[in-house]
């Protein structure tokens, strides 16, 4: 008897932890801590949380900030599902992950819009000209990243899809096996790209891609629970960034330079990070119709392509897409 | 209360359909979300859907055997190389002297610590992960020898020697089988190490194997897929520890009756 309750006692606390899983989605009804989840860039978050206008903006409402570094969207999407993060930026490929496996999160800006600060690299004398020259050629590249769905159109589009060997790597470990001759050729971002380059060239851009309407883009999620019981703070919060955004327009060497200090880096290594990359003003955005149409077509472009990939389950349909991106920041922001 | 063995059977058997019973029910209310706990059904359609059409282009058995093939050779090198100088090194206390220390150092490093070194050292390739489990597997056996050999009845090696034996046929008549049954429990042990280390050497730059198909498939945050990988690495870890208990009884059946 003795044995069939202490079976039927473990079991219990077995199930507690289990719904302790998802309880702690209810939010509190003050805020004292906002968690942002942030990559190793120089990006308008970077600048931001430099100049202070985050802290500054929460400090006033009595919130402290905490910063979280991730090395991809990977790791930010197993945050957001576990409540550890509210805000986080990733890859808009990790968006569209989060979107078909249903993470209760929605996307409320677009970071930046990648250009050369993604791209192709080869090694010089690999033998590598052209696209058709990567046939059998060893390429590496963060697997669910933007990266690796530039690589992937770009070998669809050459044909050359089952024709090579890709490696899932991070970007450190991609810098390890450039060096010691493992890889030929890899579709990575900064800083990873700069050290690459001094023995490679690119053979294509996230750049080149943009302009033939292959958009890839940074962008920030907010944790469902938070953005429906605080939407004054994502307002906030978006503002800072459209601050950064506006700067950058305006006086890009201020900006640069403290993203640049953000990241440890000098003003010319955080110029050509950022590179051909746009941040786009909240205004800009609605102007052009960014988030509520044109960026939803590529979120769509990129679903389908995943799915197709079979590295997703379902492509997001438009409808889910729509209510995935809320634009009713921006529009609140941009009429200003 | 005293039960017979059936009924101590009877109670892990429960115990496992209880499990089920509760995974099942936690998912069929909902209590979690789907992402954080996939339903027993969802787990097995993705395992039937895996088998058919395999993960990521590649067959599901592919995956399972390059992991099997990458374990069992680590484990092979290991016995090839750990038996003999655990042997030696049990006999011999300058050998011994020589070696033990080095491996006392290297055996409580988890392997993660070192494996980006290892891939510094020798790629990416499959060299890196084997010789990563190889290094797992290693100390068990190692150690396993030296303790059988020490333990080795000092009376029998005495009478064989006074009987006219040569050190060489000691070696192999006595001291050998007397150590053969802590050899077997160093290379289940190593089995063991080996075995937690695959899904840690399958993380960086691999293609294919069990072990990488689950963090793949973190990456895409499909639960189904590693709980589908989880189950085989548990299922077929207990199945891999039954077959060494199976050999040890057949090749040592001797063991524990002297």
């Amino acid at each position: 008897m003795k044995k069939t309750i202490r079976i039927l006692t473990l079991l219990f606390a077995f199930l507690l932890v289990l719904s302790g899983c998802s309880n702690h989605k209810n939010d509190p009804k003050k805020v004292t801590e906002v968690r942002i989840g942030i990559l190793q860039v120089p990006n308008d978050v970077a600048a931001a949380r430099q100049l202070n206008y985050l802290s500054s903006y929460f400090e006033k409402k009595h919130i402290k900030t905490k910063y979280i570094i991730f090395d991809s969207g990977v790791d930010a999407n197993k945050a957001l599902i576990s409540g550890d993060v509210d805000f986080a930026t990733m890859g808009d490929t990790n968006g569209v992950v989060a979107m078909s496996s249903k993470i209760d999160a929605k996307l409320i800006w677009v970071n930046d819009v990648l250009g050369n600060n993604e791209g192709l690299v080869v090694r010089n004398g690999s033998g590598i000209e052209g696209f058709k020259d990567l046939k059998g050629k060893k390429i590496a590249t963060p697997f669910a990243s933007t990266s690796h769905y530039s690589l992937m159109m770009t070998l669809e589009k050459y044909n050359l899809l089952d024709k090579v060997s890709l490696l899932d790597m991070d970007t450190q470990d991609i810098v390890a096996a450039w060096n010691r001759g493992d890889i030929s050729a890899a579709y990575t971002w900064q800083p990873t790209l700069t050290p690459m380059l001094k023995n490679g060239h690119f053979l294509i851009t996230s750049e080149d891609l943009r302009n033939q309407n292959r958009v890839t883009a940074n962008i920030t999620l907010v944790r469902g629970g938070f953005e429906r019981s605080h939407p004054e703070l994502v307002t906030g919060l978006l503002k800072q960034l459209n601050r950064t955004h506006q700067e950058m327009q305006t006086e890009p060497k201020e900006i640069i330079t403290a993203a640049s200090r953000q990241n440890d880096l000098r003003f010319e290594e955080a110029k050509s990070q950022i590179g051909t990359s746009k941040w786009l003003t909240a205004r800009q955005m609605v102007k052009q119709e960014f988030m509520s149409r044109k960026f939803q077509e590529q979120l769509y472009i990129t679903g389908k392509f995943m799915a197709q990939q079979q590295t997703i389950d379902h492509a997001p349909t438009k409808n889910e897409i729509r209510k995935f991106v809320v634009t009713k920041y921006i529009d609140e922001l941009g009429d200003k | 209360m005293r039960l017979r063995k059936k009924n101590y059977w009877a109670i892990t058997v429960i115990t496992w359909v209880v499990l089920l019973i509760v995974w099942q029910l936690v998912t069929m209310y909902k209590i979690t979300p789907e992402i954080l706990l996939p339903s027993p059904e969802k787990v097995i359609s993705t395992f039937i859907s895996l088998s058919k059409n395999g993960y990521n282009g590649i067959p599901l058995w592919y995956h399972f055997l390059i992991t099997m093939i990458r374990l069992l050779s680590a484990v092979a090198l290991a016995i090839i190389t750990a038996i003999p100088l655990g042997l030696i090194s049990g006999r011999i206390k300058v050998v011994y002297s020589i070696f033990d220390s080095i491996i006392q150092f290297i055996r409580p490093i988890p392997p993660l610590a070192y494996y980006t070194l290892l891939i510094l050292w020798v790629g990416i390739g499959e060299t890196s992960k084997v010789v990563l489990l190889y290094l797992a597997a290693f100390a068990p056996i190692y150690l396993a020898c030296i303790s059988g050999v020490q333990k080795v009845n000092s009376d029998y090696v005495k009478s064989a020697e006074s009987l006219g034996a040569t050190s060489k046929q000691v070696f192999f008549h006595v001291i050998f089988p007397s150590a053969l049954p802590d050899i077997f429990t160093g290379i289940r042990t190593a089995v063991g190490m080996a075995y937690t280390t695959v899904v840690a050497a399958e993380m960086v730059a691999a293609t294919y194997g069990i072990g990488w198909m689950i963090i793949n498939a973190s990456k895409y945050l499909k639960s189904d897929v590693m709980f589908v990988g989880i189950i085989i690495l548990g299922i077929t870890g207990v199945f891999l520890d039954q077959l060494l208990k199976l050999i040890e009884r057949k090749i040592v059946f001797w063991s524990g009756k002297s």
